[in-house]
């Protein structure tokens, strides 16, 4: 009797402990989350600048391009987005469509200067963390 | 307390069936014809047994004997000792109703067994019943807990499957901070509950060890030795004369 009931006892209070071990400051492994802090969902794919010919071949302007896509491969299968784009130097915003790959335009830029702009990706009309990225116009 | 004679008693057994032979059963053979029957319903039943003139243990419905009174000794387990006189009228079968009192040494165990009953009732059944409740709660309020701790899991599952930053930041924001809450109440509840039976356990043990030293009442049937006594009763070695003296200490 006296064993079976410090046994009992024992095991209630030893064998169930249960521990809170879920701090949602630590949640930042979905890309989807504002605090997601892994790799990042938007990446740089190439930076350029070229100069466009007119009809007689001759150089009409200068134009900067700065290519960005998303690691789809962070995301689940059928999630979809739309761009929203921000130009970090005149504040600027817009959005795009739902393409893998973004490509951001400037023309006749100051050669020489960084041009900063921020990618977000907007899921179910809600923002995901933004990334901002800078790239330098050389030629 | 008994005195038991063997040889002395041999003796006796001798010289009674001798005047048996001799002198009785003509007498009876005499007086066959002029013979009744008594039919005894006696309260209880099933177990009563009674002597006939001081000499004859019988235990059975219907007796037959010659006419005239007989002294009957009649008796049974937990009930006193009845003397009374029966007359036996000649051809007729009388029947007699008797109820056979319980004795007092049966009163008084029965008082002292309810006593002790409630005792250990006290002792035994009320806090091991109070520990089970205890522990039924404690059962219960661990399913509260692990049920909530499973919710966490689930919104840990959630936040990882989750396609939409809305709800994640409902989930991060309003749902987990309310479901940790809850599993803190239910988590605190349980081990308030696991010590509180901790504690009925430990009272119980305690208590039903005291309770083991209490001694039960026994029931000694001094109504059967002295029933015995009034009786000599045949023995596998011959026989033995019996006799009965009670002495309660207690009164």
């Amino acid at each position: 009797m006296k064993n079976i009931l410090l046994l009992s006892a024992a095991c209630l209070l030893f064998s169930a402990c249960l521990k809170d071990d879920l701090d949602p400051a630590t949640l930042t492994t979905n890309p989807l989350d504002l605090a997601y802090d892994g790799t990042p969902l938007v990446v740089l794919e190439h930076d350029t600048v070229r100069i466009t010919e007119n009809a007689q071949g001759l150089p009409q302007d200068t134009i900067f391009e700065q290519t960005v896509r998303v690691r789809t491969e962070l995301l689940s299968p059928l999630t979809s987005w739309t761009w929203r784009i921000t130009d970090l130097n005149t504040g600027q915003t817009w959005n795009s469509g739902s393409s893998t790959s973004y490509t951001t335009t400037i023309t006749s830029p100051q050669l020489g200067n960084t041009y900063c702009f921020q990618y977000t990706l907007i899921v179910q009309y809600a923002p995901t963390k933004p990334y901002s990225i800078c790239s330098v116009a050389n030629l | 307390m008994h005195l038991r004679c063997d040889s002395y008693g041999k003796a006796f057994a001798t010289a009674v069936w001798i005047a048996a032979v001799f002198c009785v059963l003509p007498m009876n053979t005499a007086q066959a014809q002029t013979s009744g029957k008594l039919r005894l319903l006696v309260d209880p039943g099933d177990s009563y047994e009674f002597v006939v003139d001081h000499q004859f243990r019988m235990q059975q419905r219907e007796v037959e004997l010659t006419t005239g009174p007989h002294h009957f000794s009649f008796w049974a387990p937990k009930r006193m000792v009845v003397d009374t006189t029966l007359v036996v009228e000649e051809g007729r079968t009388k029947s007699v109703v008797l109820y056979l009192p319980y004795s007092k040494d049966y009163l008084v165990y029965q008082r002292e067994l309810q006593q002790y009953q409630r005792t250990m009732r006290k002792y035994r059944v009320i806090p091991a019943v109070i520990t089970g409740g205890a522990a039924l709660f404690t059962i219960i309020s661990y399913s509260k807990a692990k049920k909530a701790h499973d919710q966490l899991e689930e919104d840990r599952t959630a936040y990882d499957e989750n396609r939409s930053p809305t709800r994640i930041d409902v989930l991060k924001y309003e749902t987990i901070p309310a479901d940790k809450d809850d599993f803190k109440k239910a988590n605190t509840q349980y081990l308030v509950a696991a010590g509180v039976t901790a504690l009925f356990a430990g009272a119980t043990v305690y208590l039903y060890h005291i309770s083991g030293k209490i001694p039960q009442p026994e029931f000694i049937d001094n109504e059967k030795l002295r029933f015995d006594g009034l009786t000599w009763v045949p023995g596998p070695q011959g026989g033995t004369w019996m006799g009965g003296i009670t002495w309660n200490i207690n009164r």
